[in-house]
């Protein structure tokens, strides 16, 4: 562990890596979600109920499930902060959630779109995207803290304990549409036998695997630029 | 050692009573100003009235806690604490009953004064009495927690409802599911029994997380 903490985890080797690793993520990105655009929304079949309109399913669903598993990935950062006292750890956190709000606003906005024409309505205060709402604002607390708070110190530990609170919100969501059964539809593709067809399922995994591989372009670029900044404060 | 704590938090109200009125005030104006809003059309008022006066305290909550750990950070209480061999906990815990028999209560027996005279009838009027009474207990512990994150913040009066009032959510959500239950002659054991879940669980992690976040505070002060 401590091995891992000062080798792997330490600014300078991060950075050495990133670098290295960023032509390889971007090639690999753009190559997704080039297939995934292409494939999802000219190659798949229409829907036999929805037509095209479900086609918006290659954004809203990647970019909500990325909200979802940023929120994760920064409340495991929270802990790397608040245990295991890494550096890094609150740099991916705040940045993450720089990102995440991003998505968040992305799902809401598709969603919403994505139900005018197939509910009737922009916006109904289901459980899913109530909680999805909430997290949203959890995303805007994270940073609106993080932005007021002047001492490094306390904002790393204020930001992820802030983090930590909401995590609770994380099983919420991914419950809500079992625990309520409202008008937001179940789970299609995250679970073992998913109910849509292979054609449509390829660019959609092409799809959330783009999206992933943008998150972590995006991340990497804006760890590495507040890194550089630090060096250059320092 | 903590009684006295309490005793010391409600002598420092009564002398200094405008800490309390004034978030009574603003919450007695708040239903004042959507009530008279509703006047054209009573049969909307009425129904809208008990999640209008929870939705005004969880409001005039929000002025209150500025002021729940920052007077005893200034003048050095926390920090000593800290030092001390006592834990911290305690009188995380502590503090969080004193603002809510200090600042909450108060608020929640004017809001079922209000109701009273504005004519909610006696069952639902029972069943608003019982949220208040398990609900913001929750409000309260939330409020330390938030008020203990924001301690360090510049402008924390803007930061605490963007933090707090999306936590609020399920308290609100459930106790408004209990009146509504009681308004139709329904069985309310069910929402009720989630309310006092979330005051457990609330008790045990929000109290955790301020008590871990004032820590930190003193630390960075003081190193």
């Amino acid at each position: 562990m401590q091995w891992i903490k000062q080798h792997l985890l330490s600014a300078p080797h991060f950075y050495r890596l990133s670098t290295r690793l960023l032509p390889w993520i971007s090639v690999i990105t753009a190559i997704l979600l080039i297939y995934g655009v292409i494939g999802g929304l000219f190659i798949a079949p229409a829907d036999y109920q929805q037509g095209d309109g479900f086609r918006i399913i290659y954004v809203h669903v990647p970019s909500a499930l990325l909200a979802m598993a940023i929120y994760s990935f920064m409340a495991l950062c929270a802990v790397g902060v608040l245990v295991l006292r890494l550096k890094l750890a609150s740099l991916a956190l705040i940045n993450s959630a720089r990102i995440g709000v991003w998505f968040t606003f992305l799902a809401l906005i598709t969603g919403s779109l994505w139900g005018k024409p197939m509910w009737g309505t922009y916006w109904i205060w289901d459980a899913r995207l109530t909680s999805m709402l909430v997290l949203l604002f959890l995303y805007i607390g994270i940073i609106a803290l993080n932005d007021a708070i002047a001492e490094r110190i306390t904002r790393e530990k204020s930001v992820a304990l802030l983090a930590l609170a909401g995590f609770i919100n994380i099983p919420i969501i991914h419950y809500s549409v079992v625990w309520w059964s409202t008008l937001h539809q179940g789970s299609t593709i995250t679970k073992l036998h998913p109910s849509i067809a292979s054609s449509m399922l390829a660019p959609l995994l092409a799809m959330l695997a783009g999206f992933l591989g943008l998150f972590a372009l995006l991340l990497i670029l804006r760890m590495g630029a507040e890194l550089q900044q630090q060096v250059t404060h320092d | 050692m903590l009684k006295t704590l309490i005793q010391q938090e409600v002598l420092l109200a009564a002398r200094n009573y405008s800490q309390w009125l004034t978030p009574l005030g603003f919450m007695v104006l708040v239903i004042m100003v959507c009530m008279i809003s509703f006047t054209n059309n009573a049969a909307v008022a009425a129904d809208i009235l008990p999640a209008l006066l929870w939705v005004s305290i969880l409001l005039a909550s929000l002025l209150t806690l500025p002021s729940l750990f920052a007077n005893d950070a200034e003048d050095g209480f926390i920090s000593h604490y800290v030092l001390s061999p006592y834990p911290l906990l305690p009188l995380v815990i502590t503090k969080v009953f004193c603002h809510w028999l200090v600042h909450v209560l108060p608020l929640c027996i004017a809001a079922i004064l209000v109701a009273f005279g504005l004519g909610l009838i006696k069952t639902t009027l029972l069943t608003l009495g019982l949220t208040f009474l398990l609900g913001t207990p929750i409000v309260s512990l939330l409020g330390a927690m938030g008020a203990s994150l924001t301690l360090a913040a510049r402008q924390s009066t803007l930061l605490l409802p963007i933090l707090l009032l999306p936590l609020y959510l399920p308290v609100l959500i459930f106790a408004l599911g209990a009146i509504h239950a009681s308004e139709l002659h329904l069985a309310i054991h069910g929402y009720i029994a989630i309310i006092v879940a979330l005051l457990l669980f609330t008790s045990v992690f929000a109290s955790l997380i301020a008590t871990i976040s004032l820590k930190s505070g003193v630390a960075t002060c003081s190193g």
